[in-house]
C-alpha cells in the first residue's frame, strides 16, 4: 500500500500533522491554504480541483525536511535540492504520477518577495491571510485559479487591523510601503480582479462585498506612510520593470 | 507562458521558479572573472621582458574574446545546466571527451589556481595593508617567505569555503558589495593618478617606501630603473604596435581575460539564461568594460608613475623571484600601482582606506576558484560519474562539503609545491590558463557541431534563428574562436620563441599536466566500469538531456 493518501488535500493534512508531532515547522501556502480557510472554495463557483501541495518552513525545518520527506514516501529532486535547497526544495510523491511539493523556506520569492519570518507561528495550519492573499496578489502573470483563490479569501474574510481570521490590512499596507513594485503589482490585481468579478458565477451581494474589502485594504495602502525610497522608485513608474517573472523549469 | 483568451489572465502549467542569480549577479561575476586588479596587474607585471603593446594585445585579444562569448552565450541558451562545459561536451562530443576535459579544466587545475589567488592575496591585500599599520616584518614576511605564501594559500581556502557557504544569494549580495567598493576604491586610485605627477611620486616613492618596508630611500627610483634594465625589461610606452608582437603578448595576456565566460557553469542559477543575448551582453559587457578601465588605467600609470618605471619596478621584482639574480629589488614588495598612487599621499588612514576598497577587487572575485568547480563536480555526480556523496550537502552549514574538499585539500598539497618551488612549480603559472583553454577548446568544438549532431535540440532552441549566410552563428563563431585557441595551445606547447615557460620543455610542465589528465582519465573509465557493474550504463545516461 501506498505510504501517501490518493486526495492531495488529505495528504497535505498528513504531512503537517507528521510535521508537528516531530516538531517540524511546516505551514500551508498556496490553493490548499486557502482551501482551509475558505468554505466558499470547497463548493460553488469558487471551488477547484487541486494537483498539488506548497509549504513553507523555516531555516531550521529546512534542514530536517529532506530526512522527513523521504520518510513520508517522497523523492527528493536532487538537482535541484542540493543547487538551491537553502532558498526551495522540491519533492515527488512516486506513488500519485509524481506529485510534486514545493518547499519555501523563510521567504515567498516569485514575482515579488514576501518576507514570512516573524509571521510564520500566527496560523497552526497556514501562513496568515493577510500573506495568503499577496502570494496571489503579487502575481504578474494571474491565472484563472489564482483569481479564483483571492475571490475566496476576500469573500470568506474580513478586512481588519489583526490576523485573526482576518485579512490584515495593516500588514499588506506595511509591507507594500516598503516595495513599491509589490504595491503597483497589488493595485494592478485588483483592478483584474474588479474586471473579472462579473465572470466567475458570483452572486451580486458576493460582488459587493468583494468590492468593499478591496476598498477597505486599498484604503490602508494609501494612508500608510511611504518612505524616500519608495517614493523616489514611484517616480521612474512602470518604465523600469518592476517585478520578477517566475520560469517554468524541466525538474523532473 | 501562453496568454489565454482573456486579455487580463494567463496560463501557466505550474509553480514557476526564480533563480537564484540575476543578470546583473552573472554580469558581475563574469567582470570579476576577467579581474583588472587582480589578475590583470599580476600578468602584465610578469609581461615586462615582452615588447607587444600591452594595450595592443588587449585591444586585439578582446576582439577574440567576444567569439567566446558568443559561443558559450550560445551553448548557455540552448542547455542552461549546472556544470555547463561538462554537460555541452558529455553530451554533444560523448562522456569521456566531456568528462576528462571539464574535470581537468574545472577541478583539477583549479588547485594550481589557489596559490596563483593567495599570491595576489598577499601582494595587493596583506603585505600593503600590513605596512600601512606599521607592521614592516610581517608585511614582508608574508611576501618574501614560502610561509607567508603558504599562509596566504590556506586563508584562501578558508575565505571561499566561508564565502561559497553562503549559498548562491547570499554569495551576490556579497559579490555586489565588493563590486561596488572595488569601483570606489579604484576611482580614487584613478584620481591619484590623475592629479599627480611623476616628480610627486618620485618624491613620495622614495620617502614612503622606506618607512613602509625599510628599503633603502636613496636612489631607490633610479636603482629600480637600473634593475629592471637589467632584467630585461622589453615594455615600452607606445612601442610594440606590430601585429606579430601584440600577437606574441596575448598568450601572457590571456591569463587574466579569457574568463568572461567563467560563470558559465552556473547558468542553470541565473534568470533567463535561455535568452541568447542577455547571456552574451552579460559576458561581453564585463569583456568590454574591464578592456575600457585597463586602457584607462595604462594611461593614467604612464601619467604619473612612468609606464618606464612601473615595468622596470615589475622586471627587477620577478627577475629576483624567479631566481635569475641573487640582488633583491630595491622596492621589496611587489609594485602594486594601487600602492604607487597612494604613495601621493601622506596620510595612513587615506592609503589605509583605499588599498582596504581596492582589496575588495580580491574578495569579490575570490570565490570564482572554487564556485565555478563545484557545479562541474555535481553534474558529473549526478550523472554517476563520481560517487553520490561528491554532492552531499551539510544539512546545518548548506555546504557542498565533500566538493569543496576536493578542492581544498588538493589545493594546499599544491600550494604548498608552489609555496617552497617543489618541482619549480612556481614557473607552471599559465599552464592554469592552458589547460582550461583544452577544456573550452572541447566546449568550441561541440558548439561548432551542435547543429549537425543534436539537430533537433538546436532547432527548437531559442538561437536557431541566428545564421550568417545560411550557417548558423554559433557554428561561425566557434570556428574563429577555435583558430584563436589553436593559436594559443601551439604558443604555450611549442613556444618556438620560449616566451611563456611552459612548452615541452619543461618537463615539470609537462608531468603536472599529464598527470591530471591521466587521473581523469582513471576516473572516467574506473567509474564507467563500476557502474556497468551495478547495471548502469553511463552512455545512456549521456544520452539524455539533465534535468533542471
Amino acid at each position: 500500500m501506498a505510504p501517501t493518501l490518493d486526495d492531495v488535500k488529505d495528504e497535505a493534512l498528513r504531512l503537517i500533522e507528521a510535521a508537528q508531532k516531530e516538531g517540524i515547522f511546516i505551514r500551508l501556502i498556496g490553493g490548499l491554504a486557502v482551501w482551509l480557510h475558505c468554505p466558499s472554495s470547497v463548493a460553488g463557483p469558487l471551488a477547484r480541483k487541486y494537483k498539488d501541495a506548497d509549504f513553507v518552513t523555516d531555516k531550521e525545518g529546512s534542514i530536517r525536511l529532506p530526512d522527513f520527506f523521504e520518510r513520508m514516501g517522497y523523492v527528493p529532486n536532487k538537482t535541484f535540492n542540493t543547487l538551491s535547497g537553502d532558498w526551495r526544495q522540491l519533492y515527488y510523491d512516486p506513488y500519485h504520477d509524481n506529485r510534486q511539493i514545493d518547499i519555501f523556506i523563510s521567504e515567498f520569492s516569485m514575482c515579488h518577495k514576501i518576507p514570512l519570518e516573524g509571521r510564520l507561528d500566527k496560523d497552526k495550519l497556514t501562513i496568515p491571510l493577510a500573506e495568503l492573499f499577496l502570494t496571489k496578489a503579487q502575481i504578474i502573470e494571474l491565472n484563472q485559479k489564482d483569481l479564483i483563490d483571492m475571490l475566496a479569501i476576500l469573500l470568506d474574510h474580513p478586512v481588519g487591523p489583526s490576523d485573526d481570521d482576518m485579512i490584515n490590512s495593516e500588514r499588506i499596507a506595511e509591507l507594500g510601503a516598503q516595495d513599491w513594485g509589490l504595491y503597483t503589482t497589488v493595485n494592478m490585481n485588483f483592478e483584474r480582479i474588479l474586471e473579472n468579478l462579473g465572470k466567475v458565477g458570483l452572486d451580486q451581494e458576493s460582488q459587493r462585498i468583494i468590492r468593499n474589502r478591496i476598498l477597505a485594504i486599498q484604503d490602508a495602502m494609501e494612508a500608510v506612510p511611504k518612505p524616500t525610497k519608495w517614493k523616489l522608485r514611484a517616480k521612474i513608474g512602470k518604465r523600469v520593470r518592476w517585478y520578477e517573472l517566475p520560469e517554468e523549469v524541466q525538474r523532473k | 507562458m501562453e496568454r489565454q483568451q482573456s486579455t487580463t489572465l494567463f496560463v501557466r502549467a505550474a509553480t514557476g521558479l526564480v533563480r537564484a542569480w540575476s543578470v546583473t549577479d552573472a554580469f558581475i561575476y563574469a567582470f570579476f572573472s576577467v579581474n583588472l586588479i587582480t589578475l590583470g596587474l599580476y600578468i602584465f607585471s610578469q609581461m615586462y621582458y615582452l615588447d607587444g603593446n600591452l594595450i595592443g594585445a588587449l585591444l586585439v585579444s578582446t576582439f577574440f574574446i567576444t567569439f567566446e562569448c558568443l559561443v558559450y552565450a550560445a551553448l548557455i541558451a540552448v542547455m542552461p545546466r549546472a556544470g555547463g562545459d561538462y554537460v555541452w561536451q558529455s553530451r554533444i562530443l560523448g562522456g569521456g571527451v566531456g568528462f576528462i576535459l571539464a574535470i581537468t579544466g574545472w577541478w583539477f587545475i583549479l588547485w594550481y589556481w589557489v596559490p596563483l589567488y593567495a599570491d595576489m592575496l598577499r601582494f595587493e591585500v596583506i603585505t600593503p595593508l600590513l605596512a600601512i599599520l606599521g607592521a614592516q616584518s610581517p608585511a614582508l614576511w608574508f611576501t618574501e617567505t614560502p610561509e607567508g605564501a603558504f599562509i596566504s594559500v590556506v586563508i584562501v581556502c578558508a575565505f571561499v569555503f566561508v564565502y561559497i557557504a553562503m549559498g548562491m544569494r547570499n554569495y551576490a549580495r556579497l559579490q555586489k558589495a565588493c563590486f561596488i567598493g572595488g569601483l570606489i576604491g579604484l576611482l580614487l586610485v584613478f584620481l591619484f593618478l590623475l592629479f599627480g605627477n611623476p616628480a610627486a611620486f618620485k618624491a613620495n616613492l622614495e620617502a614612503q617606501i622606506p618607512q613602509l618596508f625599510g628599503a633603502s630611500g636613496d636612489g631607490l627610483y633610479e636603482a629600480t630603473l637600473a634593475a629592471g634594465e637589467e632584467a630585461g625589461t622589453a615594455q615600452t610606452w607606445g612601442g610594440g604596435w606590430a601585429l606579430a608582437p601584440i600577437f606574441l603578448a596575448i598568450p601572457y595576456m590571456v591569463f587574466f581575460n579569457l574568463w568572461p565566460n567563467w560563470g558559465a557553469t552556473l547558468y542553470g542559477e541565473v534568470r533567463g539564461a535561455t535568452d541568447f543575448k542577455r547571456n552574451f551582453y552579460g559576458m561581453w559587457y564585463a569583456l568590454i568594460a574591464t578592456a575600457i578601465l585597463g586602457i584607462v588605467l595604462f594611461v593614467l600609470i604612464n601619467k604619473t608613475i612612468s609606464w618606464d618605471f612601473y615595468m622596470k619596478a615589475n622586471g627587477a621584482f620577478w627577475n629576483y623571484r624567479w631566481g635569475y639574480t641573487e640582488t633583491p629589488p630595491p622596492i621589496p614588495v611587489w609594485p602594486y600601482p594601487a600602492l604607487f598612487a597612494v604613495l601621493l599621499t601622506n596620510s595612513r588612514v587615506i592609503q589605509f582606506i583605499v588599498i582596504l576598497l581596492m582589496g575588495l577587487w580580491f574578495f569579490g572575485w575570490s570565490g570564482t576558484v572554487f564556485l565555478s568547480s563545484t557545479r562541474v563536480i555535481f553534474a558529473a555526480a549526478f550523472d554517476r560519474l563520481l560517487p553520490e556523496w561528491v554532492a552531499d550537502i551539510h544539512p546545518r552549514f548548506r555546504t557542498p562539503i565533500n566538493a569543496l574538499l576536493l578542492m581544498v585539500i588538493p589545493s594546499l598539497i599544491v600550494g604548498a609545491l608552489y609555496s617552497w618551488n617543489i618541482f619549480n612549480f612556481q614557473s607552471l603559472t599559465l599552464c592554469s590558463t592552458l589547460v582550461i583553454a583544452t577544456t573550452y577548446l572541447g566546449s568550441t568544438i561541440a558548439a561548432i557541431l551542435l547543429p549537425y549532431r543534436k539537430r533537433d535540440l538546436y532547432n527548437a532552441s531559442p538561437i536557431a534563428k541566428y545564421k550568417v549566410g545560411g550557417v548558423p552563428l554559433i557554428t561561425i563563431a566557434g570556428i574563429i574562436f577555435l583558430g584563436f585557441e589553436l593559436f594559443l595551445l601551439y604558443e604555450w606547447l611549442i613556444d618556438p620563441l620560449q616566451l611563456y615557460g611552459i612548452s615541452y620543455r619543461n618537463i615539470s610542465s609537462v608531468v603536472f599536466m599529464l598527470a591530471m589528465y591521466v587521473l581523469a582519465a582513471v576516473i572516467y573509465f574506473g567509474f564507467k566500469t563500476y557502474r556497468k557493474r551495478q547495471g548502469i550504463d553511463i552512455d545512456k545516461v549521456y544520452e539524455e538531456i539533465p534535468v533542471e
